[in-house]
């Protein structure tokens, strides 16, 4: 079966320095990646080069087997309906002007979606199916609060019923109670509709509950990858275990 | 909203209001006042003010009525200095936003061309332009707004340049949006509000402008123009001295409530700026 999303050889150097370095990853349909690794390691550039916010330097983006990495203007447009994305700041993810519908209704009309009239009813359709009030239709989404924005956030990437979600370090920001409601939710919608995530965190309890693979990064480079248990229980490398470690190296509160 | 009382809060708004209803009602009302053509002859002339109610501010060289001539000049002031304004305003914000997301290429070019422009004074862009074109009122207009544009072209194409790297530019591309519709639609209106704090001191150098085309005797012949009434005023300087003094004043009062609005204006922002 070919994968939905398969990276070869990805290059991507800003000035002097490289942040994504020979990184190569196969992303089956319906399952989930996680890139886990400290601040710098190049992460988020390789959310950005997927989804072609970014152009690579060198190597292969190849998404349902079709070369993007070389793909701009209407083509490259057309096919985003295919792979969207979840940011990590929901404050500066949305238009200040926009409203909770019209973030809803950008995708569905850019992609011309359905009929242009069922498109408001599809979109209160998306927001109950994210756990969200469909009256929230016409407030500004300024006013929705971290954890309501970014189900609204992940509403507009599943408008468009992608096959793929890059989600940017999307629950990093999000206040740990609510942290778990919106993995469920991902869960669910993954198993429902079949989609890939490329899921980014630096969090291991957070992707240990979401991601079957992991693969780790440190300075731009994938220095270990395998299955999620396998990974979490037993990292071969230094940054791996520094990264389970960090929780657990924390030194206990000593009461005076 | 709140917005809008913070800005009717200041003092300077208050004063430039007090200033400037009463004159945009004095230009409104002009027609029913003044009915007739204010450049008729009606009375004896070089009459001084305050001398027979009929002209209360007397008449000019030929026997026209002043007050008349001031009103509907003020109307082709407010009107030729929003015009002039709103039009550079707006090209000002469509080439910056071009410039600032188009690309290096349309950038540079762009940026090159509003260079060109800023180098040379409006003033004399503006004198250049109607020579050639001919006085009419929409000529004056755009020689006026063709000195305006490049400010706030360069004012929205710096907003533009910071707007577009912010996440929700990102998404809008993510999501499909086409480049036109990002460009005008999601990074336009949030570029304005700096751009739209230059519209005070362009409306008022815009209705200088005119007033000094006027004086040179380039405003649009149909129209009585207080740049006009002052060149008229200049022959009979030494013994009536009021022709040139009374548009003159309503000029300078003009301009001020006109500086006094952006002043409060650039306040209210301020104090926005400081209360988030």
């Amino acid at each position: 079966m070919v994968a939905v999303l398969s990276v070869k050889g990805l290059c991507k150097s800003f000035a002097n320095v490289r942040a994504v370095d020979d990184v190569s990853f196969d992303l089956p349909a319906g399952e989930t990646l996680a890139l886990a690794g400290p601040s710098g390691s190049g992460k988020s550039t390789i959310a950005r080069l997927v989804v072609r916010l970014l152009e690579p330097d060198a190597g292969q983006i190849a998404f349902m087997g079709k070369d993007i990495s070389r793909l701009s203007g209407e083509p490259l447009r057309v096919l985003r309906r295919q792979f969207q994305m979840v940011f990590q700041d929901t404050n500066s993810s949305f238009n200040p002007r926009a409203t909770v519908g019209s973030a809803l209704l950008d995708p569905l009309n850019a992609f011309a979606i359905g009929n242009a009239r069922a498109r408001p009813e599809e979109a209160r359709h998306l927001l109950e199916r994210v756990g969200l009030d469909a009256d929230l239709f016409d407030r500004p989404i300024h006013e929705l609060s971290g954890g309501q924005r970014q189900r609204v956030g992940i509403a507009r990437a599943i408008a468009s019923r992608p096959a793929l979600i890059v989600l940017d370090e999307a629950l990093s920001a999000i206040d740990a109670s609510i942290r778990i409601d919106l993995l469920k939710l991902l869960i669910d919608l993954q198993r429902e509709h079949t989609i890939s995530y490329l899921f980014i965190a630096h969090d291991l309890g957070m992707i240990n509950a979401i991601a079957h693979r992991i693969a780790i990064l440190d300075g731009g480079r994938i220095v270990e990858q395998g299955p999620t248990h396998q990974i979490i229980q037993n990292p071969k490398s230094e940054t791996g275990r520094q990264l389970l470690g960090a929780a657990a190296r924390l030194p206990a509160r000593s009461s005076s | 909203m709140t917005g809008v009382k913070r800005f009717l809060s200041t003092g300077e708004t208050r004063a430039g209001l007090a200033l400037l209803l009463p004159l945009l009602a004095f230009a409104l009302l002009a027609p029913a006042m003044f009915p007739g053509d204010p450049m008729a002859i009606v009375g004896e002339p070089l009459l001084r003010p305050f001398q027979n109610s009929a002209f209360p501010l007397g008449t000019d060289r030929l026997g026209r009525d002043v007050l008349a001539g001031l009103a509907h000049g003020a109307r082709t002031s407010l009107l030729v200095g929003l015009a002039a304004a709103l039009s550079a305003l707006c090209v000002g914000a469509v080439i910056g936003t071009i410039a600032g997301f188009g690309g290096r290429l349309l950038d540079e070019t762009l940026m090159r061309l509003t260079e060109a422009f800023q180098t040379v004074p409006a003033f004399l862009l503006a004198l250049a332009f109607v020579s050639v074109i001919g006085p009419s009122l929409s000529s004056v207009v755009l020689a006026i707004a063709l000195g305006a544009w490049p400010a706030p072209a360069r004012v929205a194409r710096a907003e533009v340049l910071s707007i577009r790297e912010k996440d929700y530019v990102a998404a809008a591309r993510v999501v499909g949006k086409r480049p036109a519709q990002i460009a005008f639609i999601e990074i336009l209106p949030n570029a304005l509000p700096p751009v739209l704090a230059l519209s005070s001191v362009i409306v008022a150098s815009a209705i200088l402008i005119e007033a000094a085309l006027s004086f040179l005797g380039l405003g649009d012949p149909n129209r009585v123009t207080w740049g006009g009434m002052i060149a008229e005023g200049r022959t009979v300087l030494r013994s009536a001295s009021y022709l040139s003094i009374i548009p003159g004043v309503a000029l300078v009062i003009t301009v001020l409530a006109i500086y006094l609005l952006g002043e409060g204006a650039a306040k209210a922002r301020l104090a926005k700026r400081s209360y988030v």
